[in-house]
C-alpha cells in the first residue's frame, strides 16, 4: 500500500520543484505556496491520507512528507529572496538617472571685491588684537584737517581734493578724522582700525575715484615706537598678500605723523627686477603711516610725554588691484556682475 | 624737482656716482619719480665750421656749403638759410640724424648731391634760433652736439613733500644730498658787483607780510643778448622755455637757489615801488593776460599808477620785460607764506615762485640771490647795476627755536640708540648748529628749514639720516583687550543676502539730484564743488545707484538681475544747523526668473513676495519680525508697494517699480526695489533660550471665505490675537479666487497649530479656541467657513 504512496510523494514533489523554478513573481510564488504548501493545499491533502495506511507504515510516510514539506519550503524561501532581489534591481533600474544632468537650484552671488578685501583687513588686525571704530562721512575743517595738524593755509590741504557742502561741512578726505574722533571718546593704550569710504575731487580715471575705501590704523600706548609699527605693518602685509614680502619703509610727509613713512612691498610682478607695475624700481607703493605727531596728541588731552603711538592708512582699492591684478579702479563701481563674481 | 648731474656738480663735492643717488634720495625721504637723461635725441648731429660758400647752380635761394665736420675731406651741404656763410660754426645734421621732424638722408637737391643738413636750434628742438645756429667760434669740428651742449648727462626727478620748500633748488637738493651720502656741500664763491648809479626807491608798507624786499636796476643791457644754450637747457629742464634773458636769468636763479625773483622794465615803472595791500575790486592784468579782481587780502607790488605784480604770485602785463627791453628793475623778497598761500590759492596761480614762498624761502636768501642775478645778466647781457635796495625787518623774520633733544626720547620714539656724537654730526651736516647742553643736544636750525620747530622734528631728522631701514622691527605686545563687539553686525546680514544669490554692489555715495529726488523726498545735501552734475549731491537712497547698475548688467545680457548694496545714506537736517544725517541701509533690486535658467523646472518671474520672503528671513536671522503695509510712492508701481515694518517701527519700503520710472529708465520687466535701515539687522535680538515642548501639537485647518478686498495680514493678525496664547503657528497655505466662490469673495485657507506646554490638548478646548477665533473674523470681516 505504501509504495503507491511514496511514489505519489515523489511525484509531487517533481512537479512542485520545476512548478517553483517556473514562478517569475513574487505573486506567482505566493500562489505556488498557497497551491502546494498552504492550508489547503496539496501536500497538506497528502499528510491527510497518511491516516488510510498501515499502523506501522505510518512513520515513514509522515516522515516522507515532512522532509518534502520541509525541502519545498526551504526551496520556496531561497525563490522567494531571489525573486524581490530581482525585483528591486528591476525598481532601481527604472528609476535611474543620468548623472552627468547639470544640478538645479538657486543661483550663488559674491559679496563685492572691496567687501572680500575689507573683511580680510579687519579680520588680520582684529586677530592682531585690534578694535573696530568708525565715525562720520561728512566731517568738518576740525576732524579733517585741524585736528590732524593741517591748519587753514597748511600746504598739504592741497594735497588733498575736498568736496565741501552747500551746508557746510567737508566730505572726509581721509579716515584719519577716526583717530581724533575716537581719541576724543577713549584713554590710551588702544589699538583701533577705523575702515570706510573717503572722498576727494578727482575725476575718475583707472587709477583715481572721487569715491574710494580706506582702512586707518590707530596704535597709542606707553614706549609705542617705530619698530612697532614696522612689524604690525609687515606683518598685515604679508598675511593681506599671503606671501612673504619684502617690505621697505621710506621716510615721507604727512602733516599728522612725525616721522612719517611711505610703506613699499616688492613688486608682485617682478619679484623686485623691475617692471612697468613698479616702473622699472621694484617696489610698489601700499600706505603710508608714521608715528603720531605730538599736537595731534595733545589737541586730544593725551600727554605725548607719556604716550606715544603710531598711525598708518592704506588705500583698499589699492590693495586689491594690486593683489588681484586689476588695472582700472573704476570697474569696481561699474558693478558689472562678471566683475564682480570673478574675485571672491 | 629735476636735477642734472653738472648742474648738481656745481654745489656738491662727492665721490658717491650719480648712479646711486636715486637710491640715497629715496632712503632719505625723496620719491625718485623718474630718470632721464636732459634734452631732445641728438644722434649724428655734431659742430661742424663752414670753410666756403658758392652759390647753387640751378637755384637762386640755395647755396653749397663745404663744411669741416672733423673728417678727412669736407663735406658738400646744400642750405637755404641766409646766414649761411663761410667761417661760423654751425651743427650738422649727418645722414641718419633726426632734425626738422624728419630723418636726414644723402639727396640730391636740384642736382647737387647733399651730405647732410645744417641746422637751426629750432630744427633740433632747441629753442628758437631763426636760420643757422651760430655756435661759439671756437669750437672744435666733428665733436658731438650733445655733448658740446652738456646734453648727455643724466638728470632724476625728485618728488619734493611739502615740508621741503628747501629742496626746491639745486641748492637744496646738493645739501640734502651731501648730509645723505657723506660728500661736501660747496656753495660758489660770490663775486663782489660793481655797483653805480641811482638805488631805486621802495616803500614797504607791509613789513609782516614782506619782512625783506631787495631790489636794484640794470641798465643799458644789450637788447640782442640772447640766453646761452647750457641755460637754456637747464630751464627746459625745470620744463620753463627761454624766453628773454633777464626772465631766464630770473628763472634760473630760483631753480638754482631756491629764491623766486621778478624782473620789471625799469622804463614801464612809474615813481617808486611800493609793497602794499591791494585795495577790495583793483584790477590786473597779469602776465598769463587774464584780468583779476584783487582784494584787501592780496599783497602787490606797485608803482604810482597801480599794481605790477602780485607779490611772490606772478607778474603783470604793464611792466612786462619785453624783447627791446634795456633797463630791468629786479626784485628778491621774502614773502611771508600765510597770506600768498590763500592769494595763489584763491586765485588758482600755483605758480613756481608761489610754491616755493608758500613752502617758505630762506629770508637770508634774498640779498645772495639778487647778486648772483646780477652777475650773470651783466655777463651775458651787459648792463651797469645800481646798488641794491634793501628793506629788511629781521624781528619779522621766521624765528629760529633753539630746541632740546633729548636722545633717551629718540630712543623711546625710535627703539634705536643713536650716538650723541653720531646725532650731532647728522644734524649739522643738514646745517643745523648744534650745542651739548647737560647731557641733551640744544639744536637751532638753519634759516631755511621752516620745517624745523620742534624736538620731533629733530627725531625725524635723525631716523632719516639713520636710516628707516636700521630701525629693527619688534612685534606689538599682544592685548588683552577682547573685542566688545563683532567686526560688523551687517556681516551676517550681507552673507545671507549672497547665499540668496543677491550679488553685493558698491554705488559712489554721490549722486544726481533729478534722480535721488525721484526716489526719496528728503532734501539732498549739494556739494559747492561738485566734479560733474551726476555727482553733485550725496545720495539720499541706495536705490537710483543699484537701478543703474541693474541697467548696465541689463544691457549686457544679463537677464536676470539680483543686487544689494548696505551703505550709508545723506539726509540734510535744513540750512539752519547744517547737521547732515548719516543712515546705514540695506537696499536691493531683483529682475528676472527667480533661479537661474535650468532644465526641468518652471520658471517663473520673481515677483513681491519673492522679495518680501527675503527681507522675512533677513528679520528671522535676528529674531525679529517684519511686516508690510500698503503704500504709495511716485516711483512704486500703484498696488504693489508696501512700507516694511519691525518691532513697530517703519524701516523702509518694498515694491515693484512703476510703469512709467521702468520706462524711463528702460527696463522692459518688472523690477523689485527695497530698501530699509540697517541698524534694524544689524545684531541678534537677545532673547531666552526656548525649550522643545514635551506635548503633542494638534493641527486644524481653515478655510474662510472673505470679501476679497480685506487684507490677509489683518484676517491673519485677528486670527493670531483671538486663538490666544494656545496657537503656535499660523501658516496661510492657500488663497483662493473663482469658480466656487462667489464673485468679489476670496478664500483664505490657514492651517493653525495649537500647542500646551503643561498638557496634551483636549478636542474641547481646541474646537472652543477655533469657534472663537472664526466668530471673531466673522465678525470683524465677514468671514464664514468654506463649504
Amino acid at each position: 500500500m505504501v509504495e503507491p504512496f511514496v511514489e505519489g510523494i515523489e511525484r509531487l514533489e517533481r512537479e512542485a520543484a520545476s512548478e517553483l523554478a517556473a514562478a517569475a513573481s513574487v505573486a506567482a510564488l505566493e500562489a505556488w505556496r498557497v497551491r502546494f504548501l498552504g492550508k489547503n493545499g496539496i501536500l497538506t491533502e497528502q499528510l491527510k491520507r497518511i491516516g488510510t495506511l498501515g499502523t506501522d507504515e505510518r512513520p515513514r510516510a509522515g516522515q516522507l512528507v515532512n522532509q518534502v514539506k520541509k525541502r519545498l519550503e526551504d526551496a520556496q524561501a531561497l525563490r522567494r529572496a531571489a525573486l524581490a532581489l530581482a525585483e528591486e534591481e528591476a525598481r532601481a533600474a527604472a528609476e535611474a538617472v543620468d548623472v552627468t544632468l547639470p544640478g538645479r537650484g538657486a543661483g550663488v552671488a559674491a559679496l563685492h571685491p572691496l567687501s572680500v578685501a575689507l573683511r580680510r583687513i579687519e579680520d588680520i588686525f582684529t586677530g592682531l588684537g585690534f578694535l573696530l571704530a568708525d565715525g562720520p562721512e561728512v566731517e568738518d575743517e576740525f576732524h579733517n584737517f585741524e585736528a590732524l595738524n593741517i591748519p587753514a593755509h597748511h600746504p598739504a590741504r592741497a594735497m588733498h581734493d575736498t568736496f565741501y557742502l552747500e551746508t557746510g561741512g567737508l566730505l572726509r578726505t581721509h579716515t584719519s578724522t577716526v583717530q581724533i574722533r575716537f581719541m576724543e571718546q577713549h584713554r590710551p593704550p588702544f589699538q583701533i582700525i577705523a575702515p570706510g569710504r573717503v572722498y576727494r575731487s578727482d575725476a575718475p580715471d583707472p587709477t583715481h575715484s572721487p569715491v574710494f575705501h580706506q582702512v586707518e590704523g590707530l596704535v597709542v600706548g606707553e614706549e609705542v615706537h617705530m619698530g612697532h609699527l614696522k612689524a604690525t605693518l609687515t606683518a598685515f602685509l604679508e598675511a593681506f598678500f599671503g606671501r612673504r614680502l619684502a617690505v621697505r619703509l621710506r621716510p615721507s610727509y604727512f602733516p599728522f605723523t612725525e616721522p612719517s613713512a611711505e610703506v613699499d612691498i616688492g613688486c608682485l610682478l617682478c619679484q623686485g627686477v623691475g617692471c612697468r607695475v613698479c616702473k622699472g624700481t621694484g617696489y610698489v607703493e601700499v600706505l603710508g603711516c608714521g608715528l603720531v605727531h605730538p599736537a595731534v596728541l595733545t589737541r586730544v588731552d593725551i600727554d605725548p610725554e607719556r604716550y606715544s603711538g603710531f598711525a598708518f592708512g592704506m588705500g583698499v582699492e589699492r590693495l586689491l588691484m594690486l593683489k588681484e591684478g586689476v588695472a582700472d579702479v573704476r570697474l569696481f563701481y561699474e558693478n558689472d556682475v562678471r566683475f564682480l563674481s570673478s574675485i571672491r | 624737482m629735476r636735477i642734472a648731474k653738472g648742474w648738481l656738480a656745481d654745489w656738491l663735492d662727492t665721490t658717491t656716482p650719480f648712479e646711486d643717488f636715486a637710491g640715497l634720495l629715496t632712503r632719505g625721504g625723496f620719491e625718485v619719480e623718474g630718470a632721464g637723461t636732459v634734452g631732445p635725441p641728438l644722434a649724428e648731429v655734431v659742430v661742424a665750421r663752414i670753410v666756403g660758400v658758392r652759390p647753387h647752380p640751378n637755384a637762386e635761394r640755395l647755396r653749397v656749403c663745404e663744411v669741416d665736420c672733423g673728417e678727412a675731406e669736407p663735406r658738400i651741404v646744400v642750405c637755404g638759410a641766409p646766414n649761411a656763410r663761410a667761417g661760423i660754426a654751425v651743427p650738422l645734421a649727418l645722414p641718419g640724424a633726426v632734425a626738422g621732424g624728419r630723418v636726414i638722408e644723402v639727396a640730391e637737391l636740384r642736382g647737387v648731391r647733399s651730405q647732410g643738413m645744417l641746422c637751426s636750434g629750432a630744427e633740433l628742438g632747441l629753442g628758437a634760433t631763426e636760420g643757422l645756429w651760430e655756435l661759439p667760434a671756437d669750437v672744435k669740428p666733428g665733436r658731438p652736439l650733445a655733448a658740446y651742449l652738456g646734453l648727455t648727462e643724466p638728470y632724476l626727478d625728485v618728488a619734493v613733500t611739502p615740508n621741503r620748500g628747501d629742496c626746491l633748488s639745486v641748492k637744496g637738493m646738493a645739501r640734502e644730498l651731501a648730509a645723505l651720502c657723506g660728500g661736501r656741500f660747496r656753495p660758489p664763491r660770490p663775486r663782489a658787483l660793481k655797483t653805480r648809479g641811482v638805488t631805486p626807491r621802495v616803500t614797504v608798507r607791509e613789513p609782516a607780510r614782506c619782512p625783506r624786499y631787495c631790489a636794484r636796476t640794470i641798465s643799458g643791457i644789450r637788447t640782442n643778448a640772447q640766453s646761452p644754450a647750457w641755460l637754456v637747457e637747464r630751464l627746459r629742464l625745470c620744463g620753463v622755455t627761454a624766453r628773454h634773458l633777464a626772465v631766464d636769468v630770473s628763472n634760473y636763479i630760483m631753480f638754482d637757489l631756491g629764491q623766486p625773483l621778478h624782473a620789471f622794465d625799469a622804463a614801464l615803472v612809474r615813481g617808486e615801488l611800493v609793497v602794499r595791500l591791494a585795495a577790495d575790486g583793483e584790477p590786473i592784468t597779469l602776465l598769463d593776460g587774464s584780468t583779476r579782481q584783487l582784494t584787501a587780502a592780496d599783497l602787490v607790488i606797485a608803482d604810482d599808477e597801480g599794481p605790477l605784480a602780485i607779490a611772490g604770485v606772478m607778474g603783470g602785463a604793464r611792466a612786462a620785460v619785453h624783447a627791446h627791453t634795456q633797463s630791468l628793475l629786479l626784485e628778491a623778497a621774502y614773502f611771508a607764506p600765510a597770506g600768498l598761500s590763500q592769494t595763489a590759492r584763491r586765485l588758482g596761480l600755483p605758480t613756481d615762485a608761489a610754491l616755493r614762498f608758500e613752502r617758505g624761502v630762506d629770508p637770508a636768501l634774498a640779498g645772495l640771490a639778487l647778486e648772483r642775478a646780477t652777475a650773470l645778466i651783466q655777463k651775458l647781457g651787459g648792463g651797469d647795476a645800481s646798488p641794491a635796495a634793501e628793506h629788511s625787518v629781521p624781528a619779522l623774520w621766521p624765528t629760529l627755536p633753539a630746541i632740546r633733544l633729548r636722545l633717551d626720547h629718540v630712543r623711546r620714539l625710535l627703539g634705536v640708540s643713536i650716538p650723541r656724537a653720531q646725532a650731532a654730526r647728522f644734524l649739522k651736516a643738514l646745517g643745523m648748529t648744534v650745542a651739548a647742553s647737560h647731557g641733551d643736544l640744544m639744536v637751532t636750525p638753519p634759516s631755511f628749514r621752516f620745517d624745523v620747530r620742534e624736538e620731533i622734528d629733530l627725531v625725524e631728522e635723525l631716523a632719516r639720516l639713520w636710516g628707516y631701514d636700521e630701525i629693527p622691527a619688534v612685534g606689538l605686545a599682544p592685548s588683552l583687550t577682547a573685542a566688545p563687539r563683532p567686526p560688523s553686525g551687517l556681516r551676517r546680514a550681507a552673507d545671507f543676502l549672497v547665499d540668496r544669490d543677491y550679488q553685493e554692489a558698491l554705488c559712489f555715495s554721490l549722486g544726481d539730484p533729478a534722480e535721488q529726488a525721484a526716489f526719496q523726498d528728503a532734501p539732498a545735501v549739494r556739494l559747492r564743488n561738485p566734479l560733474a552734475a551726476p555727482w553733485s549731491v550725496l545720495r539720499v537712497s541706495l536705490i537710483p545707484g543699484l537701478l543703474a547698475a541693474a541697467l548696465h548688467n541689463r544691457r549686457r545680457q544679463q537677464s536676470r538681475v539680483r543686487l544689494f548694496e548696505i551703505g550709508v545714506c545723506f539726509e540734510g537736517c535744513g540750512p539752519k544747523d547744517g547737521r547732515v544725517h548719516e543712515e546705514r541701509r540695506i537696499a536691493g533690486v531683483a529682475l528676472g526668473s527667480t533661479v537661474p535658467e535650468q532644465w526641468g523646472r518652471d520658471r517663473r518671474s520673481v515677483d513681491f513676495f519673492d522679495v518680501k520672503g527675503d527681507l522675512e528671513a533677513l528679520a528671522t536671522l535676528v529674531g525679529r519680525e517684519l511686516h508690510t503695509r500698503p503704500w504709495e510712492a511716485p516711483f512704486l508701481q500703484k498696488g504693489v508697494g508696501a512700507s516694511v515694518w519691525v518691532d513697530g517701527e517703519r524701516i523702509g519700503f518694498l515694491g515693484a517699480l512703476a510703469l512709467a520710472e521702468r520706462r524711463r529708465l528702460g527696463f522692459d520687466e518688472p523690477v523689485f526695489v527695497f530698501e530699509v535701515q540697517a541698524a534694524a539687522f544689524a545684531g541678534a535680538r537677545a532673547r531666552p533660550a526656548a525649550e522643545p515642548p514635551r506635548f503633542p501639537a494638534v493641527r486644524r485647518d481653515l478655510a474662510l471665505v472673505v470679501p476679497a478686498t480685506v487684507a490677509a495680514g489683518a484676517v491673519l493678525e485677528t486670527a493670531r490675537r483671538s486663538a490666544g496664547t494656545l496657537l503656535q503657528d499660523l501658516v496661510l497655505f492657500d488663497v483662493y479666487q473663482g469658480e466656487g466662490l462667489d464673485f468679489g469673495k476670496k478664500s483664505l485657507a490657514m492651517g493653525l497649530t495649537f500647542q500646551d506646554f503643561s498638557r496634551t490638548l483636549t478636542d474641547e478646548v481646541i474646537d472652543e479656541v477655533v469657534a472663537r477665533t472664526v466668530a471673531a473674523l466673522s465678525a470683524a470681516y465677514g468671514a464664514r467657513l468654506r463649504q
